[in-house]
């Protein structure tokens, strides 16, 4: 009972700590509203508004009608009517377009009777993901034009059987979104948002804290009472597991209220995860903190060697299943990876937590491991 | 009547609702070694930093060196040397490093500090240290380096702030010896400490409590005055009167 | 002349680090040799499974199509829909096409039938751009079809051909737009960390107060941090160029003169931003999370992952105040374009607004007294 006293009044006092410094504890509470909405309402990948230059030196019924359909789009904006074709270069260097499109001369002509017509599409390659789509969503348009026309002939065709021959074959396409009809980036998004705070409070700010304790020698005034050091370590960690959880709550709130993703799946399996997510970071801030000394360099590791592979890979930018297989493997080690596919199945999936038992193994086995290897160095050094 | 090199009128610090330093005067003569006694937390640190012109008074003025601690506190800082409480040189950097440091930093040249330099070690007998690391310096040594640090630039005045905390009994003499032979040269010392002992060694001593200061004379006059035998007697009992806690 | 010896000073501390000379050397060959792999945005490897109703010819011939693809990988051709989805469940499959019974038949009658996909849509980008490239093969399939029917006599009506020419990255090489945007990663985090955790170290340790009675002015102490770090920040430019041309080939197409220009600049807009913040910071821990937090917005609000053109107008806004934005536009279009500095000239006015807004905070906002 005593000792059980003992241990709150080291947690009272670690809470006492992070509530006095009102400038970090307003950053821990907020960062989580503003990733959130900033990933949820910002970001997003889907392309719009891209820059087009046309150069079309034929301007008959065919390519203003092209032209007027691009500009109609949400995707495209026209920047630029180009009338010298040397002009096409200037125009990429400063930035003025992104697709440059270029007619050829005659150009209804060649549609209506020598079925030869292209249109040379110029996209800026130095930002691939605009020039992919761009040049997709130009294609269909385009091809939504040539379906048009054909149907325009066929309806005004002399001998339409004929006419219908030549339209070709056409396979219609019909398309499903699972999970999120409206494809929404938050979706993905606030899966990883979920990891990397959880992680960043965790680890980074009990690594720091720690480490502070050991550099002004008050680390060694609370190792020498009668306490065990382990329950010492442990109270500096329970105000940051509590306020981690308040973050999760927020960060569930927000996703489901402002930005309508919803909870498809069991809130009660969702905090599972959550929470042992949360000890796996937990442990690797105490991890960290026992190798290293100095505050600057716990800040450092936690920040650039534990922030930037949960950020590139757990999935949340980028999709890991591109990437070579060496950095497969390697964003197996990453525990956030783990995490946030399994609040893609929990949270957005709705899938049950028993056909997600791999993930969990997984961060269990991760949070065994860190907290082996937290104990080993502690024993090791003090 | 010699030359008042630091006055102080009305001086004042608060912090919200706290008085730290309440209302003190006092002026120090040029060349004395003034000692600025209280318990902790009697105000002495802040009060002395607002003299180095580390903070900034909330009422009352002082001059120090003829400038103005509200206006003039760059040229303040031209003739002052200043030893903090906490050891704060640069421990990861060498003893020369850190000296030729501070050289720099009032404006001597690379040549004029290296002189001094073999003339400051040769002085502490630290030749053999040059090329440590600070942070390798048993706490005297670093005490007297910092010292000499902060008299390096010949200041008119030096601020120890409790020069002596923590160090042995031998060091804290040799310590002393430097006082002198700084004073000697026309540094005005200004001292705080809390060792009544070294208290007997000042021209002059002043005992602050609770903010205020509550004595003021020559450490004989100050026991005649208060019919005791040492300045430990004289610090009980004025101390018995503060009210603050630390 | 004081400022010789507080630069001195800089790097004597810096060179006894244990661990930030590594870190300056280490961060740029890592991040360099390993991120253009990791962060890339294309979509590959997409697993679909196939509901292949149909088993006819034409039917399979279109499966061959997909599954040859480097996009997809066909992992089963499974018969029933509920296999499929738990599949999808299960996170195995990104993607179900199901080819209807009769798809052959209505083809050859009629000219037209259909096909339907569900994709996994978590990931939106993913799927709309497998989506994307799904209707591009069914689109071809569908013209290949015709072209091999036609008698010759007659070609297709508005056969409009469409021939694409990536410029500046021909090959569509989707790690090349990356490298730019990683060295802006780098410089941004090693600039702007380090100079804020080295004051505010300072300050916790207590020698910023001795520095703090001496008459140093503001400006030769501020410049006294900044300078150090003004070379790092070239030093590692350098190690990232390197490495760059090293692993990638790839070289600044408008010079290396241009790119080292355009990079001071940047480096000492950036750096007032790490003084400000450990200015109004107390200890490490703060300033550490304040920089932090800046720079995951600043990152992520740069154009550097996703295009500043799709943010809504306030998230433009903030886009165009931040620093990031600009030296993105500007490396990108150095390195790959080889635009002159005349093309990027509004960038830099940009750039060297923050550089005097940002020094200037930073230097009033240093208070030698409390």
């Amino acid at each position: 009972m005593r000792k059980l006293k003992r241990f709150f009044s080291f947690v009272y006092k670690e809470f006492c700590h992070i509530l006095r410094d009102v400038k970090t504890l307003i950053v821990l509470l907020f960062m989580p509203v503003i990733l959130i909405m900033l990933f949820g309402m910002a970001l997003s990948t889907e392309i719009k508004n891209v820059k087009v230059a046309i150069y079309d030196p034929s301007m008959d019924i065919a390519t203003q009608r092209i032209v007027r359909q691009l500009d109609a789009s949400t995707y495209f904006t026209i920047t630029r009517m180009i009338v010298n074709q040397a002009e096409i270069n200037d125009i990429f260097l400063d930035g003025t377009a992104e697709i440059v499109m270029v007619f050829q001369e005659n150009f209804y002509n060649r549609v209506l009777h020598d079925g030869d017509a292209s249109i040379q599409v110029i996209a800026d390659g130095s930002n691939t993901n605009v020039a992919t789509m761009g040049v997709f969503y130009l294609s269909s348009i385009i091809s939504s034009f040539q379906q048009e026309m054909a149907r325009e002939m066929v309806m005004n065709a002399a001998d339409p059987e004929q006419a219908a021959a030549m339209a070709g074959d056409v396979i219609n396409i019909t398309s499903r979104m699972l999970y999120n009809p409206q494809m929404q980036s938050s979706f993905n998004f606030v899966p990883g948002v979920m990891g990397m705070i959880l992680m960043l409070i965790c680890a980074m700010m009990t690594s720091i804290s720690i480490v502070r304790e050991k550099q002004r020698g008050t680390m060694e005034v609370l190792l020498v009472s009668p306490v065990n050091p382990m329950s010492v370590i442990l109270a500096k960690t329970i105000p940051y597991f509590v306020l981690s959880s308040l973050n999760l709550v927020t960060i569930l709130v927000l996703s489901v209220h402002l930005l309508g993703v919803p909870i498809a799946g069991s809130l009660l399996e969702l905090f599972v995860v959550s929470l042992i997510f949360i000890l796996v970071s937990l442990s690797l801030g105490i991890f960290i903190s026992n190798v290293v000394d100095t505050q600057e360099v716990a800040i450092l590791i936690s920040s650039l060697v534990l922030m930037l592979p949960t950020m590139m890979l757990s999935g949340m930018l980028f999709p890991i299943e591109s990437m070579p297989l060496p950095l497969q493997w390697a964003s197996w080690f990453v525990p956030a990876k783990w995490y946030v596919e399994a609040v893609k199945l929990i949270m957005i999936q709705g899938v049950s937590a028993a056909m997600c038992w791999k993930h969990f193994t997984i961060l269990c086995a991760f949070l065994v491991a860190h907290v082996t290897l937290s104990i080993s160095f502690f024993k090791d050094r003090l | 009547m010699a030359e008042e090199i630091i006055k102080a009128e009305g001086l004042t610090k608060r912090f919200g609702s706290f008085t730290a330093v309440d209302h003190i005067s006092f002026t120090v003569e040029k060349g004395e070694i003034f000692g600025f006694l209280g318990a902790n937390g009697a105000g002495k640190t802040t009060a002395m930093k607002i003299l180095c012109g580390l903070s900034n008074p909330t009422e009352g003025n002082a001059w120090v060196a003829g400038y103005d601690v509200w206006r003039q506190v760059g040229k303040i800082k031209q003739c002052i040397g200043y030893m903090s409480q906490k050891f704060s040189l640069y421990e990861d950097l060498k003893v020369w490093e850190n000296i030729r440091l501070y050289g720099g930093i009032y404006g001597l040249s690379g040549k004029q500090i290296a002189q001094k330099t073999d003339e400051l070690l040769s002085r502490l007998h630290f030749e053999d240290q040059r090329n440590r690391l600070v942070k390798t310096l048993p706490l005297g040594w670093k005490q007297k380096l910092a010292f000499s640090v902060a008299i390096f630039h010949e200041p008119k005045i030096v601020f120890l702030d409790e020069p002596t905390g923590g160090v042995d009994p031998a060091t804290r003499r040799e310590f002393w010896e430097m006082i002198y032979d700084a004073a000697e040269k026309g540094i005005t010392v200004f001292v705080t400490t809390h060792y009544m002992d070294e208290a007997e060694y000042c021209n002059r001593v002043s005992i602050m409590v609770d903010g205020k200061i509550e004595a003021l004379d020559s450490p004989h006059a100050l026991k005649s005055g208060f019919g005791v035998d040492s300045m430990n007697a004289v610090f009980q009992k004025l101390a018995r009167r503060a009210t603050r806690e630390e | 002349m004081t400022l010789r010896f507080l630069i001195e000073k800089e790097f004597k501390q810096l060179l006894r680090d244990p661990f930030l000379p590594k870190l300056i050397v280490m961060l740029p060959i890592v991040v360099m040799m390993v991120f253009p792999w990791a962060t890339t945005m294309e979509i590959k490897n997409v697993n679909v499974s196939v509901l292949d109703r149909d088993m006819s010819d034409i039917s399979r011939r279109f499966v061959d199509k997909v599954a040859s693809t480097s996009y997809f990988n066909v992992t089963d051709v499974s018969l029933g829909h509920s296999e499929a989805m738990q599949s999808v469940e299960l996170g195995q499959t990104d993607m179900i096409i199901e080819i209807p019974k009769g798809f052959e038949r209505e083809l050859l009658t009629k000219g037209e039938s259909s096909i339907s996909i569900e994709a996994n849509a978590v990931n939106g980008n993913k799927s709309s751009v497998a989506t994307s490239y799904i209707t591009q093969i069914i689109m071809d399939y569908a013209s290949e079809l015709s072209e091999g029917r036609s008698t010759g006599l007659t070609k297709g009506i508005g056969g409009i051909s469409i021939d694409p020419y990536y410029k500046f990255n021909p090959a569509m090489d989707y790690k090349i737009p990356m490298i730019p945007a990683l060295i802006v990663l780098i410089m941004t985090l090693i600039i702007g960390f380090l100079p804020s955790e080295n004051i505010v170290a300072e300050k916790e340790k207590g020698t910023i107060e001795q520095i703090n009675v001496t008459p140093v002015y503001k400006v030769s102490f501020i410049l006294g941090k900044l300078i150090p770090y003004w070379i790092i920040g070239v030093v590692v430019l350098g190690i990232s160029a390197l490495v760059t041309m090293l692993c990638f080939g790839l070289v600044p197409a408008s010079g290396w003169a241009s790119l080292f220009l355009v990079s001071v600049i940047y480096i000492f807009s950036i750096s007032g931003l790490g003084l400000i913040i450990s200015n109004y910071s107390s200890s490490l821990q703060q300033a550490m999370f304040l920089i932090f937090f800046f720079i995951i917005i600043f990152l992520l609000m740069s154009g550097m992952f996703t295009p500043v053109s799709s943010m809504p107008i306030w998230a433009q806004v903030i886009a165009y105040s931040n620093p990031l934005t600009y030296y993105t536009e500007i490396m990108r279009s150095i390195y790959l374009k080889g635009s002159s500095l005349n093309d990027v000239r509004f960038q830099l006015y940009a750039l060297v607004g923050f550089f005097v807004v940002l020094t200037t905070w930073a230097i009033l906002s240093y208070r030698k007294r409390s």
